[in-house]
């Protein structure tokens, strides 16, 4: 989704709102500004009922400036938040019928565990037995039966997280937001809960926006992900799509690790481009015609796409000849640092069982197919969009 | 200079190893804690035995200087609560005392929620406005009130010039000036006490009760309120406490027009030389201060569950 695809052409209005009909959120065209400094530029989010959407980048892109513009807590310099079909501008956060989820969980620590939940409930005027009701069912969604009499600072943190959401699921909203929920937990607790709410996701589906800068949480949980860059949004793509087709050198190297190789398309033939990077020459393949003979050309290499051969007897598209600089052994894999030239490549394997893996000072070959370099561009230089 | 350093460095070496060692002895820490004991046991604990003697003393030892081997007994607790006087008297106390609190809180807590919202120069010039009025003695600014209130004084000719009044202004020497003037007095610490209880609530956890549906009002009752509670107790056990027992200010504004506790202990030891009818309303006026004091923490306690959590 670039960031001028649908500018304010009026037809491009009109098919924004039927569309938004259908869909949990639309943000059309959204800016903020703090102290002068444009914090959101021209952002555009479309969401579909039932989807989990990850907001992903580094601090600062503004991904939490974008969820305090959907719950109501600061309100936008220009653009449209349609919420359930409906301009949501100028409505107040608590008319907005929003579940939310906050990195601190923000749980009431003066009510107990029933009390927390139940409080969204009492806006709703519902019966006393009606809550009892949810609540109980709520608990034994998020796995916490019986603890309705504690209070949150005599839960565990994981616990305490379920609880927020819990206390978020509980008024049936149309829309959740959960903000980096799962950053004030142990990595351990953390992995489990990622499970867990894709489990409660999927058992609800109900419209969800995460916002993280954690590239794991995004991949494990969200149908789409929408990557953050000073301000803008960058890609929007299913994990799958994002990771083995990332479009800019900062989606690649921020979802997971990359080689990034810079070099001049010396020539292209049928699909088929050589580029010359400052140490060595690498062919690509460019089924979609985006690199030009006597161009610039910027290539992601993921380090699982690289096979090390110390041996001549296989070849492949690439056969780049390197020195092993590092070893490092993970236990469920093991990360080489090469270097070819002056071009330091970081390559990821599995270790195997029979063989012993490659020393230090190894000279060896990179090999890998035309079809692994992934194609990027250079990522934007806002004008304005400075960090921030 | 250097010297002064040299002696330093084997403390600083003692504070940087693990505290183990300083836990150990705790007799080191009553060595600390001796002389402070030793103070309030001269010139608090013993004063107020020496005032419950005497408070039960016999009246014809009243004059004596040191009534303490007097005849006990309830002569003097008779007296004042058979005389509608002194029953008045309690009552005028109490209704100042309450009034102070009250007006206090009204006016302290908007200022205290402002001040934690606002940054810059504006939050500055609160807490300075808030701090000065604390380095000026309460008796000049008491008499800058004195002038307002005077009769001719500035808020009289005012509103006769404005028309509103004519002739002298009933109110100026009444409850409701002492009140005033206790209210200023009292401000500055109920905002200090105030500002730091709402700052502990995450602006995350109003922003939650409003995502659920919650209105300002009800935000403001059942989270910020709650949640300030231990401030807003403590506020007013000091503030109680402190106009309750303030002779300087009733003294000042409104004399004998309003008689209040420590303007009567005052004369009866000062003019009357009744010592032992001053120590018993003395201590009358001292168990209403702690029965307020234990009672509303109880209460405060009991209300909002307080023990049973903690912030998180």
């Amino acid at each position: 989704m670039s960031a001028h695809e649908t500018h304010d052409s009026q037809a491009g209005l009109e098919t924004a709102e039927t569309t938004s009909r259908r869909s949990g959120l639309h943000l059309h065209g959204l800016k903020k500004l703090f102290n002068e400094q444009v914090v959101l530029d021209n952002l555009n989010i479309e969401m579909a009922r039932g989807e989990l959407l990850t907001l992903l980048g580094p601090s600062g892109c503004g991904k939490s400036t974008t969820l305090n513009l959907i719950a109501g807590f600061i309100q936008p310099d220009a653009g449209r938040i349609i919420l359930h079909g409906k301009l949501a501008n100028q409505l107040p956060p608590q008319k907005r019928r929003l579940g939310m989820v906050f990195q601190s969980w923000a749980l009431f620590p003066h009510m107990t565990v029933f009390e927390n939940i139940a409080y969204g409930l009492h806006n709703r005027k519902l019966s006393n037995y009606e809550i009892a009701g949810r609540i109980e069912e709520m608990l034994r969604l998020v796995r916490l039966p019986g603890t309705g009499e504690k209070f949150p600072s005599q839960l565990s943190g994981g616990m305490q997280q379920r609880v927020a959401l819990a206390r978020a699921l509980v008024t049936e909203p149309e829309l959740l937001l959960l903000d980096e929920p799962l950053s004030n937990l142990d990595a351990a607790l953390r992995k489990e809960m990622e499970v867990e709410l894709k489990r409660i996701h999927n058992q609800l589906k109900i419209t969800t926006l995460l916002v993280t800068h954690s590239q794991e949480e995004a991949l494990v949980m969200s149908n789409r992900v929408a990557v953050m860059q000073n301000g803008r949004i960058t890609q929007v793509a299913t994990p799958l799509e994002i990771y083995n087709q990332p479009k800019t050198r900062f989606v690649c190297t921020f979802l997971g690790d990359a080689n990034i190789l810079e070099g001049v398309v010396e020539s292209k033939v049928k699909g088929v481009a050589v580029v010359r990077t400052n140490n060595f020459s690498v062919m690509v393949a460019d089924d979609n015609d985006r690199l030009q003979a006597g161009g610039r050309a910027i290539l992601g290499l993921r380090p699982e796409n690289i096979e090390i051969a110390t041996t001549d007897a296989r070849t492949a598209d690439n056969a780049i000849p390197a020195v092993i600089t590092d070893v490092i052994f993970k236990g469920s894999n093991i990360t080489y640092y090469l270097r070819a030239g002056e071009q330091v490549i970081l390559v990821l394997t599995l270790p195997s069982m029979s063989e012993s893996p490659h020393s230090e000072g190894q000279q060896v070959q990179l090999l890998f197919p035309k079809s692994s370099p992934l194609i990027l561009e250079d990522d934007e230089e806002g004008d304005e969009g400075e960090d921030v | 200079m250097r010297a002064r350093m040299s002696d330093l460095s084997p403390a600083i070496d003692r504070a940087a190893t693990p505290t183990q060692e300083l836990r150990a002895r705790p007799t080191q820490w009553g060595a600390l804690v001796a002389p402070m004991l030793v103070l309030v046991f001269i010139f608090f604990v013993i004063p107020i035995l020496y005032l419950l003697r005497m408070s039960f003393a016999e009246q014809a030892f009243a004059k004596s200087v040191v009534p303490i081997f007097g005849v006990y007994s309830l002569e003097n607790f008779a007296e004042i609560f058979g005389d509608i006087f002194f029953l008045d008297m309690i009552v005028n106390s109490l209704i100042v005392g309450t009034g102070t609190v009250v007006a206090t809180l009204l006016i302290s807590y908007p200022i205290a929620y402002y001040l934690t919202l606002t940054r810059g120069w504006e939050r500055t010039l609160i807490l300075v406005a808030c701090l000065l009025p604390l380095f000026v003695n309460i008796i000049v600014a008491v008499l800058g009130w004195y002038i307002l209130l005077l009769p001719f004084g500035v808020i009289q000719n005012m509103l006769s010039a404005l028309g509103l009044i004519d002739g002298p202004l009933g109110a100026l020497k009444s409850f409701w000036a002492l009140i005033t003037v206790l209210t200023y007095e009292h401000i500055p610490f109920a905002v200090l006490i105030l500002a730091a209880s709402l700052q502990n609530i995450s602006p995350d956890k109003i922003n939650m009760a409003r995502v659920l549906g919650s209105g300002v009002y009800r935000t403001f009752l059942t989270i910020v309120l709650p949640l300030t509670m231990p401030g807003v107790v403590a506020t007013v056990i000091l503030v109680f406490a402190l106009s309750i027992s303030s002779y300087l200010v009733p003294a000042l504004i409104t004399g004998q027009q309003v008689m209040v506790l420590p303007i009567a202990i005052f004369s009866y030891t000062s003019y009357l030389l009744n010592w032992t009818l001053a120590a018993a309303i003395s201590l009358i006026l001292l168990v209403i201060v702690a029965g307020i004091t234990f009672g509303l923490t109880i209460l405060a306690n009991r209300l909002t569950r307080r023990g049973e959590w903690e912030i998180v």
